[in-house]
């Protein structure tokens, strides 16, 4: 009797310890099971992001690729890629699968202009070494192709990305970067005011080619905008039977008659075969790029009829230069300057603050090597000598920009979906 | 006979009870292992759902169907609204229409879940565009957001600003312990981090 007790007993707990036994095999499995689900969808997700940023390389090192990426072993995985064109974006669609998990990840790109930079610079200490400092506050998307130098505690609204890295005149320098910071490369082209003048020339601009030559010499070309007209004008000589004769050439135009895609390009040499910078000033109605080959110096205000409306480009291969001169004290400037060289001021560094004021521009800035305007006392913080800054970033040059104004030869990311 | 077999019987009792006692803590043994394997499987089942909805809202942040609302976009604090250890408030096309919804994650106090013995437990709030907040009682114990510049300095002046990446730390217990007396020794916790997130909507 109690032998069958025990064998009764043992029996019990024998199965009770089985289903125990299934229960914790059970629970492992499931939990193994999650394990796998979660890395298996992580996985599918990280794939379908690498096929992604495997496209957008091939479209940087070919902007016209458009084939995509057929079914391709990646990672334990694939992933396959389609590449839509949408006017001038592309619609880029990654589809990352990995054991049963799939995975889509879209961007949306978009070839960039420089004019969406509030500031751009390719070399920030060719004339000296010029700090970004407590005072200074910059506005939108910032470049430099150089280091950037700061100094206490500069902010920056939009994004920032240098190509060298950031330079701190002392460890406890703090730059505030609220638009974030990247490590980026962006050179300037060296094409930039030539397709301009292409444009000029095919697209319906206007182009005023004025080669000296032994008969003709060319001398300073002015272009002052006046509302929806422009009046331009350029002295010049001419040789008749060996004898030399001043002749003026002007016009007031409609602008949109003058130039219907908005580009108005000065290529103009003098007698030596040196190009002749441009003089503007005026109100400005609708959308324009000014280009030269040569430089362009600020007379007057350049300002626009109607910031919501109108747009203004400057792109030039030498020197923007804000003249010295009473009309130019507290000077605006509205528009996105592009300079192969820099922009600076004339005298500035023998002109009071007090005669100059300071620089309104409206707009964005994009130089070559950075410029002075102005002198300041680093220890009194005060003005000593020229123009103090106020750069105000123009919002719209996220999106649009002044008409055939140069492009980075880069896409930049207009939307990630993930 | 009858002492021998008194004998016998006492001595078959002692055994036979001690033999008892062992299986009957064998069966609480065992028992508790199968409870505290499947509290711990919960757990980890709950924080994979969890985390599944923080990474579903997170990765989108900045995010809009709608070009043209993306293209406003000029500086982080347009689409971080607002960022604090355990509170962050954003944009994001959430549900693809083409338009931002503004979502807020954040977690209650310990003190609003005491339904549940876990005295760490608290609720995830999910609230889109500021409408009923949907709380997650899934036994989050912890929730923490912290911000990196673009240098990768650690930004800890609460609420930041310009914060371009961020870790996510997500705990998660068991909401109901075998021994709730002892929660804190026997409690086994699961923990998820996700090491760096950045704005992909913002790279331009």
């Amino acid at each position: 009797m109690s032998g069958k007790a025990i064998l009764f007993l043992v029996m019990s707990f024998s199965v009770i310890f089985l289903i125990m036994g299934r229960n914790l095999g059970d629970v492992s499995t499931r939990s193994v099971q999650n394990s796998v689900r979660y890395y298996t969808k992580t996985v599918s997700h990280e794939i379908a992001v690498s096929a992604a940023n495997l496209a957008a390389a091939k479209i940087s090192f070919n902007p016209e690729w458009d084939s995509g990426f057929v079914e391709t072993s990646y990672n334990g995985g694939t992933f396959e890629t389609t590449v839509e064109q949408d006017g001038e974006r592309k619609i880029v669609t990654t589809i990352g699968r990995y054991d049963s998990c799939t995975s889509r990840v879209q961007m949306i790109i978009a070839p960039s202009k420089f004019s969406k930079y509030a500031y751009f610079c390719e070399d920030e200490d060719k004339n000296g070494t010029i700090y970004w400092m407590s005072k200074d506050t910059c506005w939108g998307p910032f470049h430099t192709q150089d280091k950037l130098y700061v100094s206490g505690k500069p902010v920056f609204f939009g994004r920032v990305t240098t190509k060298l890295g950031v330079v701190k005149k002392s460890p406890s320098d703090n730059p505030q970067f609220l638009g974030g910071y990247d490590l980026g490369d962006c050179p300037m082209p060296t094409d930039g005011v030539s397709n301009l003048r292409e444009d000029a020339v095919n697209n319906g601009g206007k182009l005023f080619n004025l080669q000296s030559n032994s008969t003709t010499r060319y001398e300073t070309f002015y272009l002052t905008f006046k509302q929806d007209s422009v009046y331009y004008k350029y002295n010049w000589r001419e040789k008749v039977s060996n004898t030399w004769y001043d002749r003026v050439t002007e016009a007031t135009v409609k602008t949109s008659d003058l130039s219907s895609n908005g580009v108005i390009f000065v290529d103009a040499t003098d007698r030596y075969g040196t190009p002749i910078d441009v003089r503007l000033k005026g109100t400005l109605k609708g959308d324009y790029s000014i280009g030269t080959t040569a430089g362009v110096w600020i007379d007057d205000d350049i300002v626009y009829n109607d910031k919501t409306q109108d747009m203004l480009g400057i792109v030039a291969k030498g020197d923007v230069t804000i003249t010295n001169s009473t009309a130019t004290k507290n000077i605006n400037i509205h528009g996105s300057i592009y300079t192969e060289k820099g922009f600076t001021a004339e005298d500035y560094d023998d002109r009071s603050p007090s005669s100059c004021g300071a620089i309104n521009l409206f707009g964005g800035l994009i130089q070559h090597e950075r410029k002075p305007v102005g002198q300041f006392n680093s220890s009194t913080q005060q003005m000593v000598h020229g123009y103090s800054k106020r750069y105000i970033y123009d919002e719209r040059f996220m999106t649009i920009s002044p008409p055939y104004f140069p492009g980075t030869n880069k896409f930049e990311i207009l939307s990630w979906y993930e | 006979m009858g002492f021998t077999t008194l004998i016998d019987v006492i001595g078959s009792m002692i055994i036979g009870g001690i033999v008892m006692l062992l299986l009957f803590r064998l069966n609480d043994a065992g028992t508790e292992n199968v409870y505290n394997n499947t509290g711990e499987l919960i757990a980890q089942e709950n924080i994979a759902a969890v985390v599944s909805v923080i990474e579903y809202d997170f990765r989108k942040i900045g995010y809009s169907s709608d070009l043209d609302q993306i293209a406003t976009v000029t500086k982080l604090s347009d689409i971080i609204l607002l960022a604090d250890s355990t509170h962050i408030r954003f944009k994001a096309d959430i549900d693809e229409d083409f338009g931002w919804e503004t979502v807020d994650y954040y977690t209650g106090p310990t003190s609003e879940l005491l339904s549940t013995p876990n005295p760490r437990d608290k609720y995830l709030y999910r609230v889109i565009d500021n409408e009923t907040p949907v709380r997650i009682n899934l036994g989050v114990t912890h929730f923490r957001l912290r911000y990196f510049d673009g240098l990768g300095t650690e930004l800890t002046d609460y609420p930041v600003e310009g914060a371009q990446r961020m870790m996510i730390d997500v705990a998660v217990e068991n909401v109901y312990a075998y021994d709730p007396e002892h929660y804190d020794s026997t409690q086994s916790q699961v923990f998820w981090r996700q090491i760096r997130l950045s704005v992909q909507n913002l790279k331009r």
